[in-house]
């Protein structure tokens, strides 16, 4: 009975991973360089923060620390926001997800393929990247227990985020452009994940705020499990990321089930 | 004259449909501006929480660094408003062989690409970040000289900074997804958004010369910091012009090399 419910998926991902690597070159733009400028300039802004005025330490971090940091941001970017799932809006309006109510594999199911197939690539984007670092003397090697965490982890959370895009992704049923919202929630997650300045230097209670939304999840804790300075334990760290996983899924499924009643396929 | 004005009508008429769509169309609308505020908030937060922390970043102080990141904010605003849209839709074009009709109206092709769209919501927040200019430029005390020149100067670094990027675009005539070219733009624009001095060496002299685009964001406010430093203007002038003849010459070979996806 499992056998074929595996092998739609299996297909489906190696079908995935063949589209995802056939514009290589587009790939490479679209999907590492993104991440890899923003750690590039966040490097150097500290870099100069902290030669310029001879700083020995800020909000905890000393250079060395900081410019650790951003490197092990730039892993957790890879990992975590990279799926792009931004065709799913257009797929709607656009009448091209029919296909999905009549094919024995739900829309979900071929999204959720997509973003495996994803993250097999990004593994080994991460794999060379993390070598480059190490290699560039850019972070220190680390303990494999500690970076087998940290993977572990990431992969979750980009469960989490995955999740997020597909549910802004289903609101094309309601809304002309949903890449507005996509927009926004990157901009408030580089700003308020940590991406680019750790959640250490915000205010007091801006900290406190945060720990009650998933944005610390999606750079900052990952981070931290990566440099070993996380203060909690990784079972519960995953216990939060199900949690909005959960959350996120159930809103996903919500709006499927109202969307789809307004759903008109073009095209039959 | 007679060569201007069939420009003239379709700006005129690109400005009628784009204020027809906006009416049409009051949540897009509502969710544009948005997006807006979501990035003066996200530039002014971080920039703010570090000088919590620290006193100066490289020669600036606060105020300097802030009215650094209005003036960049004011020009992204035009940019989002006016050109930005253009860029993604010409990607488009080119995948799906829309293009095509472009090339057939008696328009220069350049013009008819870059006017295709405009996203007025986007410019309704050019006065709060013009305000937060004035504010931080009283609190540096900026010279009659550079109130007076910055509106020219202004308009030349946006200039520069679209000019710059047109070239980046004419890359989607070689890359086939076409949304590649689009992110080398924007992570052009993530670079210009922060002072040329953070750069190490070579990378500044790379992104001041090869590619300028320090030129239009740095160079513009060094200028308007140091009035006497005519030099920023000249060479941001400069770039404006090279980079226009450049991208003369890619996209005539562009077109050469595209290849109708509709016909």
């Amino acid at each position: 009975m499992l056998g074929p419910e595996i092998l739609k998926w299996t297909k489906t991902i190696s079908l995935s991973l063949t589209r995802q690597l056939t514009y290589k070159f587009d790939f490479l733009l679209t999907l590492v360089l993104p991440p890899l400028v923003l750690v590039s300039v966040s490097y150097a802004l500290w870099a100069e923060i902290f030669d310029r005025e001879k700083i020995k330490e800020i909000g905890g971090f000393t250079r060395d620390a900081m410019l650790r940091y951003q490197c092990w941001t730039f892993i957790a970017a890879l990992l975590v926001r990279g799926h792009r799932s931004w065709n799913l809006s257009e797929d709607i309006r656009f009448g091209r997800i029919t296909a999905f109510l009549l094919y024995p594999f739900t829309l979900w199911g071929a999204y959720a393929s997509e973003f495996i197939a994803f993250q097999i690539i990004q593994l080994f984007v991460v794999a060379v990247s993390i070598s480059a670092l190490c290699l560039l003397n850019l972070v220190p090697m680390i303990p494999l227990a500690t970076l087998a965490s940290g993977l572990a982890l990431s992969l979750l959370i980009a469960a989490l985020w995955f999740s997020f895009e597909f549910l802004f992704g289903l609101l094309a049923f309601w809304l002309e452009e949903t890449w507005i919202l996509r927009y926004v929630f990157n901009l408030l997650t580089i700003t308020l994940s940590g991406a680019f300045i750790p959640i250490e230097l915000f205010p007091q209670w801006l900290q406190k705020v945060l720990q009650y939304t998933p944005f610390p999840l999606l750079t900052s804790i990952p981070v931290h499990v990566f440099l070993g300075s996380n203060s909690q334990p990784t079972l519960y760290l995953s216990l939060r990321v199900l949690f909005w996983t959960a959350l996120a899924s159930l809103c996903a499924r919500y709006v499927w089930r109202r969307g789809i009643r307004l759903y008109s396929a073009s095209g039959i | 004259m007679s060569t201007l004005r069939p420009y003239t009508r379709v700006i005129r008429q690109q400005i009628a449909n784009s204020l027809a769509k906006l009416m049409a169309f009051r949540l897009s609308f509502i969710f544009l501006i948005l997006v807006e505020v979501a990035s003066l908030i996200t530039a002014y937060i971080p920039a703010s929480f570090l000088f919590n922390h620290v006193e100066r970043v490289g020669p600036w102080n606060r105020s300097e660094f802030m009215f650094f990141i209005f003036w960049t904010q004011g020009m992204f605003c035009c940019h989002n408003g006016l050109v930005a849209p253009n860029f993604w839709n010409f990607a488009a074009e080119i995948r799906t062989g829309a293009l095509d009709f472009r090339l057939l109206r008696p328009l220069g092709s350049v013009f008819d690409v870059m006017t295709a769209i405009s996203r007025p919501a986007s410019l309704m927040m050019l006065p709060i970040s013009a305000c937060c200019l004035v504010y931080f430029g009283l609190q540096i005390q900026l010279s009659i000289l550079a109130w007076l020149t910055m509106p020219f100067v202004f308009c030349l670094a946006f200039l520069t900074m679209v000019v710059i990027e047109l070239n980046l675009a004419c890359l989607t005539f070689w890359t086939k997804g076409g949304d590649g070219a689009n992110f080398v733009r924007m992570q052009c624009q993530q670079i210009q958004r922060w002072p040329d001095f953070m750069y190490p060496k070579r990378s500044r002299l790379f992104f001041s010369t090869a590619i300028p685009v320090l030129a239009s964001g740095s160079f513009s406010v060094q200028f308007i910091f140091d009035t006497s430093r005519w030099d920023r203007i000249v060479l941001m002038g400069l770039a404006a012009l090279v980079f226009w003849l450049l991208a003369s010459y890619v996209w005539s070979r562009g077109l050469r090399q595209y290849e109708s996806a509709s016909s």
